[in-house]
């Protein structure tokens, strides 16, 4: 029994003396410690002074009235005059649009030299505009629109829209549908419809900073790769450690020295973001030990995800290169494919859930909405851990 | 005699032309043997861009669909949970009951497995489910519904989403829109509203819309990353530069000769991107030239932005770090930040926007030349504060 109290403390005491070791070599590269706790530092007060600004997505429309009517002229002007202020499409933020009718002098694509270029809007330009910037969508309105809307209350609109850029397509969309509306409720020109308006919940999210919309996301992707990063270096940049394990060190202790000695940094940097979310006012409903403890299990997943990639590279440059190979990986999986079964060990999903059930909901960390997505980060970092071991243990040539 | 006056030119040019270009070949060549000595880590660099394609191209769902009779593959992992509350008891159309035929079309979804409903007559219930995350949405069928489509009016159905979630937020109004739209223009309902709208698409194509959504943003982002990875070690781990500086070889030279190395290994990338997107195939506005020259731009961005963080780093850690912090800093920056004056100093955010205008769109480089300004400008910059610090670097002997 004595025996087994006896190895277990000198395994402790060669743990111990590894992660100081660690932290020492850590402490005294000033430039990293600075560069790891500067990363959020930067990151959250440029998310934490921005404002949501829309003109990235001002829109521009044209008008073709081939109708030449009172009632085409009326529709034209409730275009140009709507206000998007209603809080009908993103709160108060929606962004604004242009509209040009026909005969309207409108900006075009320049040719080569000249610095601006304007043409007058009519079908063939807008045709031949339509697939650049300088115009997003053109509406037509066809000969006998009056007649149609005097006699059924009802009449046909051709819409083009220029499908290059998704995300500008589907708002110049919306912002046309708020122009139609407002065009029937000025002009009380009504007919059986249906019309559904989003309301969103919490009512208050319109109103947060950028920094309190994106930190479900952003904050456990920072932690994530900023410590996988540095991670990913901790044995293929450790020239001692070769010699190291000539000594009674076993290849495990290695393993686990380096993951408690990198959770130590990470949960430094886990605190100084806390602090700088409070500061900046960030949305938290919940317990911050509770916060403080997913990111934490996000942390290590990090380290212990850039300990095997470490463990398997021979050169430093092998290992950042499966670092971005890992983030290009787990973001495009994420963000375009969206497989369930692979999402359940993205550990950016799985953080990204937790966060924002736990700080928008105010949810607890035992809470089965919680549980399962803290559930698979350890899980996660568990195999990465056992994996690292593994492979330091019994195939890496250079450590056997 | 005539050769004779000639030797001093032919010394002179021989020692600041022909010598100064010899060298600078050579170590082009020493850094690229460099380079291509680690075969995993060349490998891996000309893996990265064709898992990401390949990934990408398998999806072939469509984010507008380009037939009305078939629903759109977009999110379709995504299915959203729908509250539904019937509040309408109103008559007007005989032997039809049309708040029922909605709950119905929402129910031939479920079924479809594009949703799942929740259906209750208690308010407070959907505030708290919605409120709990247990669904996603709610739909109220306000009282005088059926009345008021009778008499020729329209009807505004209150519409409730969970913001917190932005993935499931759009895929709630994907399906309210599209189980309402195909509801209003049932023949036998007809509630099209006073706009008979036909809506006509350009340059909407049929397949691989998932990959051309996300090649504008996903291109520049990995031309950034892997060049300016690989170039970020290039001077602080090259530790036989500090003997090299005792040789006729300045420092001027080792640097072009890093930057051409990496340049060079660079435009393998871009190869690779744009041969992957010729294949596919993508359907581009502009040239493939126009695209190779788009691309070869934005590794050269990249390359030096890299030497630039490897001349100021003193360890090769500090390298990665600087790296992690541009590379995450531009990724945030890209998707949640709007300010210009910030945008316009990312490279990523000015080669999303050379893609999406002149590669996609096909608009004129001249068009788009502010993008390519700021990156020229920027790299100029960059290469010129990097020299002068890797100039006055102690380390050197």
């Amino acid at each position: 029994m004595s025996e087994i109290f006896s190895e277990a403390k000198s395994r402790a005491l060669r743990i111990n003396s590894m992660i100081r070791q660690e932290i020492n070599s850590l402490i005294t590269d000033k430039t990293s410690i600075i560069i790891i706790f500067i990363i959020p530092l930067i990151l959250i007060c440029v998310l934490g002074f921005s404002t949501p600004r829309t003109d990235k997505f001002a829109t521009t429309v044209w008008i073709i009235d081939e109708d030449n009517t009172s009632s085409s002229t009326q529709f034209i002007k409730s275009m140009q005059n709507i206000t998007l202020d209603d809080g009908l499409m993103m709160g108060d933020i929606a962004p604004p649009m242009q509209v040009y009718k026909s005969g309207d002098i409108a900006p075009i694509e320049p040719k080569f030299g000249e610095k601006n270029a304007s043409g007058i809007v009519s079908k063939k330009l807008a045709n031949k505009t339509l697939s650049t910037k300088y115009l997003d969508a053109y509406i037509i309105i066809p000969k006998g629109y009056h007649d149609a809307i005097i006699e059924n209350s009802s009449a046909m609109l051709i819409i083009y829209y220029d499908a290059i850029d998704f995300q500008k397509r589907f708002v110049v969309e919306g912002l046309i549908q708020i122009g139609l509306t407002q065009i029937q409720l000025n002009d009380m020109i009504f007919e059986r419809d249906i019309f559904y308006f989003p309301e969103s919940r919490p009512g208050n999210l319109l109103e947060l900073n950028i920094l309190d919309m994106a930190a479900p996301f952003f904050i456990p992707l920072m932690l994530f790769f900023s410590m996988q990063l540095i991670t990913t270096q901790s044995i293929v940049g450790d020239i001692p450690l070769k010699r190291m394990l000539n000594t009674s060190l076993r290849r495990g202790e290695a393993v686990t020295g380096k993951l408690i000695s990198y959770t130590i940094v990470g949960i430094i940097q886990i605190i100084l973001t806390m602090i700088l979310l409070k500061i900046f006012n960030v949305t938290m409903h919940c317990l911050w030990i509770d916060l403080f403890l997913v990111l934490l299990f996000n942390s290590i997943a990090g380290i212990s995800m850039g300990i095997f990639i470490s463990s398997i590279s021979k050169t430093r440059l092998q290992a950042s290169q499966l670092f971005l190979l890992t983030f290009f990986i787990m973001i495009v999986l994420q963000y375009f494919v969206r497989k369930p079964a692979l999402l359940a060990f993205n550990v950016l999903e799985q953080g990204n859930i937790a966060y924002a059930n736990l700080a928008f909901r105010g949810m607890i960390l035992w809470n089965p909405k919680v549980r399962p997505h803290v559930f698979n980060t350890l899980l996660i970092a568990v195999v990465f851990y056992f994996l690292s071991v593994i492979y330091i243990k019994f195939i890496k040539k250079e450590f056997i | 005699m005539k050769i004779h006056f000639l030797n001093p030119i032919i010394e002179f040019f021989t020692r600041n032309i022909l010598n100064p270009i010899r060298r600078y070949f050579s170590l082009v060549e020493k850094e690229l043997r460099v380079l291509l000595k680690d075969k995993i880590a060349m490998i891996i660099t000309y893996i990265i861009p064709l898992i990401v394609v390949i990934m990408l191209s398998f999806d072939n769902s469509q984010i507008i669909s380009t037939d009305s009779n078939q629903s759109i593959g977009f999110m379709q992992n995504e299915i959203p949970i729908i509250g539904i509350i019937d509040l309408d008891e109103s008559d007007g159309f005989v032997d039809r009951d049309i708040s029922s035929d909605l709950i119905h079309a929402f129910m031939e979804k479920e079924e479809l497995g594009e949703c799942e409903l929740f259906q209750t007559y208690n308010y407070t219930i959907l505030e708290n489910r919605i409120g709990n995350g247990e669904i996603n949405a709610f739909l109220v069928i306000p009282q005088l519904f059926e009345f008021n489509l009778s008499i020729h009016l329209p009807v505004i159905l209150p519409f409730i989403v969970d913001s917190i979630d932005p993935l499931m937020f759009q895929a709630s109004q994907m399906l309210v829109e599209s189980v309402l739209n195909d509801f209003k223009s049932d023949p036998n309902n007809n509630f099209n509203g006073v706009f008979n709208i036909e809506e006509i698409n350009i340059n909407l194509y049929e397949e691989n819309q998932i990959f051309y959504a996300s090649i504008s943003t996903l291109i520049p982002l990995l031309l950034f990353s892997i060049g300016c990875l690989i170039s970020s070690q290039s001077i602080v781990s090259d530790i036989p530069k500090d003997r090299m500086v005792l040789t006729p070889t300045n420092k001027f030279e080792m640097m072009a000769a890093k930057v051409t190395a990496n340049f060079l290994i660079q435009i393998g990338v871009v190869l690779i991107l744009v041969g992957s997107c010729f294949i596919i195939p993508l359907h581009i506005g502009s040239s493939w030239g126009e695209f190779l020259f788009i691309g070869a731009i934005l590794s050269l961005n990249s390359v030096l932005l890299g030497v630039a963080l490897s001349a100021i780093a003193k360890t090769p850690l500090s390298a990665f770090q600087l790296y992690i912090f541009l590379l995450i800093f531009q990724f945030v920056a890209l998707f949640f930040v709007e300010d210009p004056a910030i945008l316009n100093l990312l490279p990523i955010y000015n080669g999303n926007e050379l893609i999406t205008q002149v590669v996609l769109r096909g608009d004129s480089l001249w068009s788009a030349r502010i993008f390519l300004q700021n990156i020229i400008f920027e790299t100029g910059i960059v290469y010129f504060l990097s020299f002068t610090f890797f100039k006055i670097q102690k380390t050197m002997l």
